[in-house]
């Protein structure tokens, strides 16, 4: 949906407002969900505690071609690999500051080998590993130099192998190659033309552009890959009545296979989905174990079969979306997810 | 004839007045029912015996955690409440006194066989009767008017309470409302003689010399000291905006004499940010005169961080990334001062959990397990006594600095934590030179009472450094410390109280 023309209001000094009216075309990235989409939940695992299968506050994940997923499971500083099912395959990953250990992990993501890349937050360093579990090397260390971290977050990987890593208080995004090798950063207030704090996620477009989910400012921000911001939308709002492509500290961002931009909406407990351009198409809420209970998504991957995957970080388990352009589920695990209206 | 009879029965009332006088009264103030006996039992009997009105006031409702029926286990707190009542009532009879109840909440109750501190959602659910937690009440005024009303009521000649800087916060509140209460009656004119502290208190943070120093109080029994008398003249009031005027009280130069060529200074704060507010103008001025610093945070900062989002909005965040970027903060400030800091990581008592508040009470404390190596206390459950004693034996520091008391517990906890560290350190030998703690930020008495300060020390020239340090600290917004920004031609002092001297200097 497009405008001709749109009008903001800004408080100039003193009491003085000044209406500024845009004569170019502009998108609209908010609205109802008017889709008449439907979000199955066809699939939920995982509970509290530290046996196979089982979580302390699960962050991010990421799916494979196969529909493998990969879970961190952070407080158990581990990496949990399920079928596409929720069916435990292995887990790798203790605490402690070795190869293959973890403090407090956060952020997952696969190249196109397989390869994992996980951001090991408090050890301050990314490490990979084979699609097993082995490790394979490990980038980075406590610091602000070029290839050192302070706190690394959210990864993804582009179709070229360039791995990006949010460096939260750094503030900058880092960029890799598939052997951990530095490439580049960027990120100052200076050089992308915002000012971002704590972002947590970041994912890779369809057309290799970079979706920042700039959880500070309520908004989505899409970079090119040397860091130029080319894109944002959403502001704040929060509550029941929200309109979609507004958010209350967006967390997981994700790319489905079609370019679909997936986006988990914490404080509004819900996930929204735009298409490729940033517009928002539909929403649905996260239902909680009770009717009418809330979840906290913080996670979020999406397979090459358009399912879609939550962590659902103070409830220790992951839930399996499938999406419905139209018509609800006849069958299927659950009932469908309530969309908003 | 009706008027010369009136006359000669108010003469008659007055002359019998003058010769029994008013009835003398003597009020003793506890926090708990059983700490009426143990205050101040013995006092009390000897004044009821010579013909003094006694009266027992129990501050709170109860005390958490202790039976007072012998081999009774405490389990309900409605039922410690009924027993507790009891027990002052007793206790007031055997000195044929009066009870008087203020019900005011303890800091915690019993929950199962753990406890539940106030604002925790167990009790806010349980809601135990009672007005306020008494570690805040200091700051209720109508409690404050309460007690006052108690002494203009009875006019006591003598008032007795805990002594400030008990470690039982909640004895040392009680002896907070007190002195407030008694200096309001005094404003309302009732006529009072004196307020005595108990000063017999082992396990107190602040030690008797420098409470002595402090006070400037008169001992007046083995157990207690006046710490005020209402037939002396009223101390003048301080400025109540921005604290006291330092200027007028200012200790002599200090001056330090130490055998080593670096002498070593160790601040200790409980948050990040702590160091710089207490005590961050001293230490730049002792960095600034070749000393060598050592920056050291006790706490893991799980207690908030407010991230600053768009449209002006603030949210708290996880305790995970509240640790990450409180310490990043502390490594930022600290590096101003060309130190590194130490970080002990004890458990704060809370943490948030997406923006709900976990105190250690609730179910999610155990399945988050936040980060960190015990309470901030000195007790043997936590690693905090031997990190520290650890710490003051590898760097044998000339000076420590750390929390006196405070309105928030982590702060006076650190504090008794570095005192004990710094007793036991020397006991094994380690050469440790002197304590100090600062006085002059989070004691509400210094507003109305002399201060006395063993060491005054000039920061007029280092506050800017310190200033530009605490700016790092961004997720405690501490743009807001307007009273700490550097004002040009303005002094500013930092003061202290020495609590241990190992150098015999003084």
């Amino acid at each position: 949906m497009s405008i001709s023309s749109s009008l903001w209001t800004t408080r100039g000094i003193g009491s003085i407002s000044l209406l500024l009216i845009s004569t170019a075309a502009v998108t609209a990235y908010e609205g109802r969900d008017e889709s008449g989409a439907h979000f199955n939940l066809v699939a939920e695992w995982g509970e509290y505690g530290s046996k196979a299968g089982q979580f302390k506050y699960p962050c991010m994940l990421a799916v494979d071609a196969s529909s493998s997923v990969y879970v961190v499971d952070q407080h158990n500083h581990r990496i949990q690999k399920f079928d596409a099912g929720g069916r435990f395959l292995h887990s790798w990953g203790r605490f402690g500051n070795g190869p293959g250990q973890f403090n407090y992990p956060f952020g997952i993501a696969l190249d196109s080998s397989g390869a994992v890349y996980v951001s090991d937050m408090d050890n301050h360093r990314v490490q990979k590993f084979s699609p097993g579990g082995e490790f394979l090397k490990a980038a980075g260390g406590y610091g602000s130099e070029s290839g050192r971290f302070k706190h690394p977050y959210g990864l993804a990987i582009d179709s070229r192998g360039i791995v990006y890593v949010i460096d939260t208080l750094n503030y900058r995004v880092q960029k890799f190659d598939r052997d951990l090798n530095f490439v580049g950063a960027w990120g100052s207030q200076e050089e992308i033309g915002i000012k971002t704090y704590m972002p947590h996620e970041i994912a890779i477009a369809r057309d290799g552009s970079v979706i920042l989910s700039d959880r500070q400012n309520h908004r989505i921000s899409i970079f090119n890959p040397v860091g130029k911001l080319v894109k944002r939308f959403g502001q704040y709002g929060e509550g029941p009545d929200t309109l979609g492509g507004r958010f209350s500290e967006p967390h997981g961002v994700a790319v489905g296979p079609d370019g679909t931009i997936y986006v988990c909406d914490r404080y509004n407990y819900r996930v929204q989905r735009f298409n490729p351009a940033g517009v928002f198409e539909a929403a649905w809420s996260i239902r909680g174990p009770k009717e009418d209970s809330q979840q906290y998504v913080l996670g979020l991957a999406a397979d090459a079969k358009g399912n879609i995957y939550v962590t659902d970080q103070y409830r220790h388990r992951v839930l399996k979306y499938r999406y419905s352009p139209s018509a609800p589920a006849a069958t299927g695990f659950g009932a469908p997810g309530r969309v908003r209206k | 004839m009706r008027a010369l009879f009136a006359l000669a029965a108010v003469t008659l009332g007055l002359t019998l007045q003058a010769a029994v006088g008013p009835e003398k009264a003597i009020v003793v103030i506890g926090a708990h029912a059983d700490d009426l006996e143990s205050l101040a039992g013995a006092s009390v009997a000897k004044y009821i015996a010579r013909g003094y009105k006694g009266i027992f006031a129990v501050l709170t409702t109860h005390r958490a955690g202790a039976p007072l029926t012998p081999g009774k286990l405490e389990g309900d707190p409605l039922e410690a409440i009924q027993l507790h009542s009891e027990a002052a009532i007793a206790a007031a009879r055997r000195y044929r006194a009066t009870p008087v109840f203020f019900n005011l909440h303890p800091t915690r109750i019993r929950h199962g066989r753990s406890f539940a501190f106030t604002g925790s959602p167990w009790w806010s659910r349980f809601m135990p009767p009672g007005t306020w937690d008494i570690s805040a009440a200091p700051a209720r005024r109508p409690v404050v008017n309460a007690v006052a009303a108690l002494l203009v009521e009875h006019n006591p000649e003598l008032v007795l309470t805990h002594g400030i800087g008990e470690g039982d916060i909640e004895h040392h509140s009680g002896a907070d409302i007190v002195y407030r209460a008694w200096t309001e009656a005094r404003r309302r004119g009732a006529r009072l003689g004196q307020l005595w502290f108990r000063s017999k208190d082992s396990s107190g943070m602040l030690s008797e010399a420098s409470f002595r120093r402090f006070f400037e109080p008169a001992r007046v029994t083995d157990d207690f000291f006046a710490l005020a008398d209402a037939r002396e003249p009223e101390i003048e009031q301080q400025d109540r905006r921005f604290g006291p005027q330092w200027e007028t009280a200012l200790a002599p130069p200090f001056t330090y004499r130490s055998s080593r060529s670096q002498p070593v200074v160790m601040a200790v704060g409980a948050h990040c940010d702590d160091i710089e507010v207490q005590t961050g103008g001293t230490l730049v001025n002792l960095l600034r005169q070749g000393w060598k610093g050592l920056y050291v945070v006790t706490t893991n900062n799980t207690a908030g961080n407010y991230l600053r989002g768009g449209e002006g909005s603030t949210f708290p965040v996880d305790g995970l990334e509240t640790i990450q970027v409180r310490q990043e903060e502390g490594r930022r400030a600290a590096a101003m001062f060309g130190l590194e800091p130490h970080y002990l990581n004890l458990h704060e008592l809370v943490f948030y959990l997406g923006r709900q508040q976990i105190t250690m009470e609730d179910e999610e404390w155990g399945l988050y397990d936040p980060p960190g190596n015990g309470p901030v206390t000195s007790s043997p459950e936590g690693k905090g006594l031997e990190l520290m004693t650890a710490l003051l034996e590898q760097h044998e520091p000339d000076l420590v600095i750390a929390h006196l008391l405070s309105d928030k517990p982590e702060h006076g906890q650190s504090g008794d934590l570095v005192y004990r560290a710094f007793k036991q350190a020397t006991a094994r030998g380690a050469r440790l030179g002197q304590l100090w703690m600062p006085v002059g930020r989070f004691l509400p008495y210094f507003q109305r009472v002399r201060l006395h300060p063993d060491i005054s020390i000039d920061v007029t020239e280092d506050n800017r450094l310190n200033w530009e340090a605490l700016q790092h600290h961004v997720s405690q917004n501490a743009a807001g410390m307007i009273g700490m920004k550097p004002q040009p031609g303005k002094k500013r002092y930092e003061h202290f109280i020495i609590i241990v001297d190992n150098t015999g200097h003084r």
